[in-house]
């Protein structure tokens, strides 16, 4: 199994898993909501409704679980053009699929709930009396400090390649974002759903006091991802563990916030009447559409997130941009395929002064002066690199890379080949291949007589 | 107060805000000196525009329900004591009831009835 398979398949399970956790959770009632419809507490005791409830656990936990199975083999594609097209596919799929249930769950139980007459008014709530209290105080300026001191104070470090300087700049710029974000999403105050304005307030209180912990672990998280980064960046597998590990205890931290939200919030709504029914404005109880609603974000029904309003333009724009960035996902596959397997290219050129010029088809990438060349070397084997900067692929590899033993190199070569060229000039290392073992041999005894006459 | 709106009835939204604030004040449910939300959180609330929210105040406003301070926003204002009667627009808007009343089949009995209900529910 590659490397990126294994990657993958983890990373794939992980989010299936997550999936079929919130769809789960789904089919239990809180604030009212039942599969994302509003019932009432009687509609619980229906034979109707419970049968409905208990044949979507069973189809998504199936479905769930063919997924899963099916993710194995993939794992075992070696080509990483045709297996990075494949994952991207699954991905959707596999994602996507398990919602069909819910789809399935939520129209026949709005079909029930027009049979029993348990229709809402369909009226927008809004307490005033709920916002008017005082509330949590959204994350300060000091709390962005710290983390964004961490991201940026590895960029004084001297030596530091440009591909963890771009990384430093990344993730200040990410942590710079969070605690926007986390500002403007204490701006909104939802959870309008009872008549009482207190126990409006307290799930209000409770949504913001989960909104903070979330944006502080994030703030965190990014900024110890980044120093964790730096200090392991001279292995690849050791920045992909990292990330893996750093992730899974990101989602999993996030999951059980977002499920101490819902309990809290079905706790808080377990006798209360609801007064609140938006259903007609929510598809399939996922998507909400709602033409009247000015508001581009609004918060989810259930836990801590939000969703967009796809009845503004706005809403329509971005869902425009998210089925385009689709596209593009699936094409990586394909488009990886193309850019490896075009040859590298090595080859003399000009008479004085001669040039060594390293090409990946027709872009030119080194170009050096046989003049400036003091060591030329042969060899049968690469030695293990890790890349700082620069492609990865299969048959193509280029850019800096750190060469364990050696130190910092530069690549434009194909690992498959059993012939590479190493040569230093102006104290830069460079390792090279031609388009075949032949030609990078060729080239090499040219440069070893010009070099050692 | 909870503000109920339906964005699917005949009513303007900045009608039915600004009745439902005065059916609030008469049945005590805001009472003088009150705080209201500004314009811009109940309109960010309700997802609704700033200019509708506005004009609902200032409808308020020019009735006499509300007054607007810079630093306060908008307060609810105390009764004004007993008017001379009902105003010309009160007295249209009370003909038209009674008349639907009357289409509805309801007696004048019947009518009262309800109109002393409704009053009594304004009363503390």
């Amino acid at each position: 199994m590659e490397t990126m398979s294994g990657f993958m398949l983890l990373t794939f399970w992980l989010c299936a898993g997550v999936n079929y956790i919130m769809l789960r959770n789904m089919s239990k009632r809180q604030k009212g909501l039942l599969l994302g419809v509003t019932l009432p507490p009687e509609a619980d005791a229906l034979p109707e409704v419970q049968a409905i409830v208990k044949q979507y656990r069973t189809r998504l936990g199936t479905l769930c679980l063919v997924c899963a199975a099916l993710s194995v083999p993939l794992a075992f594609v070696q080509e990483t053009a045709i297996a990075l097209t494949l994952w991207m596919l699954f991905f959707l799929a596999g994602l996507a699929l398990p919602y069909l249930p819910l789809l399935r769950a939520n129209a026949e139980l709005k079909a029930l709930k027009k049979a029993h007459g348990w229709q809402g008014s369909g009226c927008r709530m809004v307490d005033t009396g709920a916002s008017a209290f005082a509330l949590p105080k959204p994350i300060g300026l000091w709390t962005l400090l710290v983390p964004l001191v961490l991201c940026l104070l590895p960029m004084a470090l001297p030596g530091l390649p440009r591909g963890l300087m771009l990384v430093c700049g990344i993730d200040a710029a990410c942590v710079l974002l969070l605690w926007g974000l986390g500002r403007w999403t204490f701006r909104r105050r939802e959870d309008m759903v009872t008549e009482d304005s207190a126990r409006n307030q307290t799930l209000l209180r409770v949504r913001r006091l989960y909104w903070d912990r979330f944006w502080r672990l994030n703030l965190w998280a990014m900024a110890l991802l980044n120093l964790f980064l730096i200090l392991g960046y001279r292995s690849e597998a050791a920045i992909l563990g990292l990330s893996l590990g750093f992730t899974v205890l990101l989602v999993a931290a996030t999951l059980w916030m977002e499920l101490s939200v819902r309990r809290a919030q079905a706790a808080l709504t377990e006798t209360a009447p609801i007064v609140a029914d938006e259903d007609d404005a929510w598809l399939g109880g996922i998507f909400y559409y709602n033409p009247t609603d000015k508001r581009f974000l609004v918060a989810k029904r259930l836990g801590i997130g939000t969703t967009v309003n796809l009845g503004t333009w706005a809403g329509k724009l971005y869902y425009a941009f998210v089925g385009l960035v689709l596209v593009v996902c699936l094409a990586i596959g394909p488009i990886f395929g193309i850019v490896d397997s075009i040859p590298v290219r090595l080859e003399l050129s000009g008479s004085a002064p001669v040039c060594l010029v390293a090409s990946h088809g027709q872009s030119e990438k080194y170009r050096l002066d046989t003049d400036a060349i003091t060591d030329v070397q042969l060899r049968d084997t690469l030695p293990d690199a890790a890349r700082t900067w620069g492609t990865g692929m299969d048959h193509y590899l280029q850019g800096d890379f750190y060469v364990i033993g050696e130190g910092n190199a530069r690549f434009c070569l194909d690992p498959t080949q059993k012939c590479f060229l190493r040569v230093e000039a102006g104290g830069q290392v460079y390792w090279f291949t031609g388009d075949s073992e032949d030609h990078t041999a060729a080239i090499a005894q040219a440069l070893q007589s010009t070099v050692h006459p | 107060m909870l503000f109920r709106l339906d964005f699917q009835s005949a009513v303007p939204i900045y009608r039915q805000i600004r009745d439902q604030v005065v059916l609030a004040v008469a049945q005590g449910e805001l009472t003088p000196g009150e705080r209201l939300p500004t314009t811009r959180a109940l309109a960010e609330d309700a997802g609704v525009n700033v200019m509708t929210v506005s004009k609902a105040y200032q409808l308020l406003k020019a009735e006499g329900y509300l007054v607007t301070d810079r630093r306060a926003g908008a307060v609810v204002r105390a009764p004004r004591g007993k008017a001379a009667g009902l105003s010309a627009d009160q007295t249209a808007r009370l003909n038209l009831l009674a008349g639907e009343a009357r289409l509805a089949g309801l007696t004048l009995d019947d009518f009262v009835a309800a109109c002393k209900a409704a009053f009594g529910e304004t009363e503390d």
